[in-house]
């Protein structure tokens, strides 16, 4: 099995990067892994069959392990990896007789939608498909008397109405005992859409690329995204499908679930850039392609970069999408709650574009009487050194003491210089500003 | 009028002040125009701290109400002191000045704590009730200095809370 580990090249905490990798210690499992590491997963997807994996990790944890697997379109390989056979393999085989197929993550798509019993106390453990065929379930997963009785095998459910209803009704939050539960979604509409949890192939995410009927799964966080699976409360994921233009609300797909707000997560990008095959257990027919570095910025939620991924912008949100297959993407929009998004106020920006302007020529006075030059007002000292000190907290400028001159009676200079972040956030408010600004009546086509 | 400006940017931080200074050099401003920006920085520095509600908790939530209280106690001190002295018994004098210092100290302790940066403002708004309460001290058998037996150990807790403080 060729698996593609993603590793990590943080800016600040922690840097990895991916490599195939084959089955040794080293090995990590797509989501069995993913949902020990990772808090948060998204997929986000505006072109057909194509999806970009939007992960979100727990800040305060690291992301030990952690790895997509991609298929190489082999049998019994996975997009993704396969179902966890342990808690640190991965069995690609997934052997559904042994006790710890409750373990598996079956987010599958088989071509052969069933589900097998394994041993008779785990009937109830094994993974099962979830088919959606014009608002009716036909096969519900991992219910267990316990936690079940909303979900019933074998009969209509209101799947809406299961996701609607919050963290303790929500389908997908169904925690059975230690079973890593798992579930799909598929419609009977174009066959390749659904899969199932076929018996010993259970491979997370495969062929995800149905026409899923979105009046089901929509009531979820309203239209913001779709969420998929979610073992023991670890992580869930929302999926964003192929025929899929709305922009996801990360905020209300955390927040609603999980109660959690800002700073607990944080935030990557993995872009699959694969194609998905009909019929065929794989998903991510390049899987190859995964193999690239992404820039992780653990803690702070921001994304560096990554290939084969560009930001698009949907309504008020950004929505991601794939581009060509051979597009270098050097940027990616970090748009999420945990995210710290900082909104220059008027006089910052002022500052800010004054200290870039000036180079390394920027210091206190000199940003002061461009200010002054710029904006035609007087600018007080004190708003002078209190904003680049406020600058300076958020990390988009940065200080330090210089020389001195006779000019100043022999005092030193506070130098000042802008952040990479400063010139993001800069230019972030310059075209809120434009975007704002456009039609305007004051403002000249 | 320089001098004056040279002396209120003492309350800034000697790295500021150093730019500071040195920018209204450069910039040639009169002293006047840098007295006023320097008392405007300074006092936007002083300011920053109160957008945080420890800064008004431990000056008008503890310093103030409880000097209130303190100086009630060291009178009760004071007195049980007096009465020990004429044949009186020792163990009242000896809990009543546990006591006082016990709260006194933490008192202290607890306000240095909330805000460090902020400590002369709940210096002030315990000074304040003292003042207040000296001026209208007419008890004839106890020195005034009783109502502030309580500010010893209240300073000694105040210290330590200012080492162990957080910066706020």
């Amino acid at each position: 099995m060729r698996t593609v580990s993603v590793a990590e090249k943080a800016d600040a905490l922690q840097q990895t990067a991916r490599r195939h990798t084959t089955r040794d210690e080293n090995d990590v499992l797509a989501r069995r892994q993913i949902f020990g590491a990772v808090d948060f997963a998204r997929i986000g997807d505006s072109h057909t069959r194509h999806a970009l994996f939007l992960l979100r990790i727990r800040g305060n944890q690291a992301p030990h392990h952690l790895a997509v697997q991609a298929a190489q379109s082999r049998s019994r390989d996975h997009a993704l990896g396969s179902a966890a056979d342990s808690h640190h393999r991965m069995d690609p085989s997934a052997s559904h007789r042994r006790r710890n197929a409750r373990r598996k993550i079956a987010v599958a798509d088989q071509a052969n939608a069933r589900a097998s019993f394994p041993d008779v106390g785990d009937q109830f453990l094994v993974t099962r498909p979830v088919q959606h065929n014009h608002d009716q379930i036909h096969h519900v997963p991992l219910q267990t008397p316990r936690d079940g009785p909303e979900i019933v095998h074998d009969r209509r459910i209101d799947i809406q109405r299961a996701l609607c209803s919050g963290s303790g009704d929500d389908l997908f939050h169904v925690a059975i005992r230690r079973m890593q539960q798992s579930a799909r979604f598929g419609c009977c509409e174009h066959r390749n859409g659904i899969g199932g949890t076929c018996r010993a192939k259970i491979g997370p995410f495969q062929r995800i690329h149905g026409n899923i009927d979105s009046r089901v799964l929509n009531a979820f966080c309203g239209r913001s995204t779709y969420c998929l699976a979610d073992i023991q409360h670890g992580g869930f994921i929302a999926l964003a499908f192929a025929n899929d233009d709305i922009s996801r609300d990360g905020n209300a797909l955390e927040s609603s679930p999980h109660g959690l707000h800002g700073g607990l997560i944080g935030a990557f990008a993995i872009p699959l850039a694969h194609g998905s095959r009909r019929c065929h257990s794989a998903l991510f027919h390049h899987a190859r392609q995964l193999e690239r570095q992404v820039l992780f910025q653990v803690n702070r939620g921001l994304i560096a970069g990554c290939r084969h991924i560009a930001p698009q912008r949907s309504g008020g949100f950004p929505s991601y999408c794939r581009t060509d297959h051979n597009t270098q993407l050097d940027k990616l929009y970090e748009y999420y709650h945990n995210v710290v998004l900082i909104m220059l106020g008027e006089f910052e920006y002022a500052l800010i574009t004054a200290a870039a302007g000036l180079g390394d020529k920027a210091y206190g006075a000199a940003i002061r009487e461009e200010i002054e030059t710029m904006t035609g007002r007087k600018c007080s000292i004190g708003a002078l050194y209190t904003t680049i000190d406020r600058l300076e907290t958020k990390g988009l400028l940065k200080t330090w003491m210089g020389e001195t001159t006779p000019q100043r009676g022999g005092r030193a200079k506070r130098m000042v210089r802008v952040t990479p972040n400063g010139v993001k956030a800069a230019k972030d408010f310059y075209d809120a500003v434009t975007r704002i600004s456009r039609g305007a009546s004051w403002v000249t086509p | 009028m320089t001098s004056w400006m040279e002396l209120a940017s003492q309350l800034l931080a000697p790295c500021e002040r150093e730019a500071v200074l040195g920018d209204l050099a450069e910039a040639g401003e009169s002293a006047w125009r840098g007295l006023l920006g320097v008392l405007g920085l300074v006092i936007r520095r002083e300011a920053i701290p109160w957008k945080n509600w420890r800064p008004w908790l431990a000056a008008f939530g503890l310093s103030m109400p409880a000097s209130f209280c303190l100086m009630g106690y060291s009178l009760t001190v004071s007195g049980s002191f007096q009465s020990w002295m004429h044949g009186g018994r020792a163990l009242p004098v000896l809990m009543y000045a546990s006591l006082l210092i016990a709260w006194s100290g933490t008192g202290g302790f607890v306000v240095a704590s909330l805000s460090r940066r902020t400590l002369w403002m709940s210096i002030l708004a315990t000074c304040s009730p003292c003042l207040f309460c000296l001026a209208r001290f007419r008890e004839s058998s106890l020195p005034p200095i009783c109502l502030l037996l309580f500010l010893a150990p209240a300073i000694w807790g105040a210290w330590h809370g200012v080492r162990k403080a957080k910066i706020v």
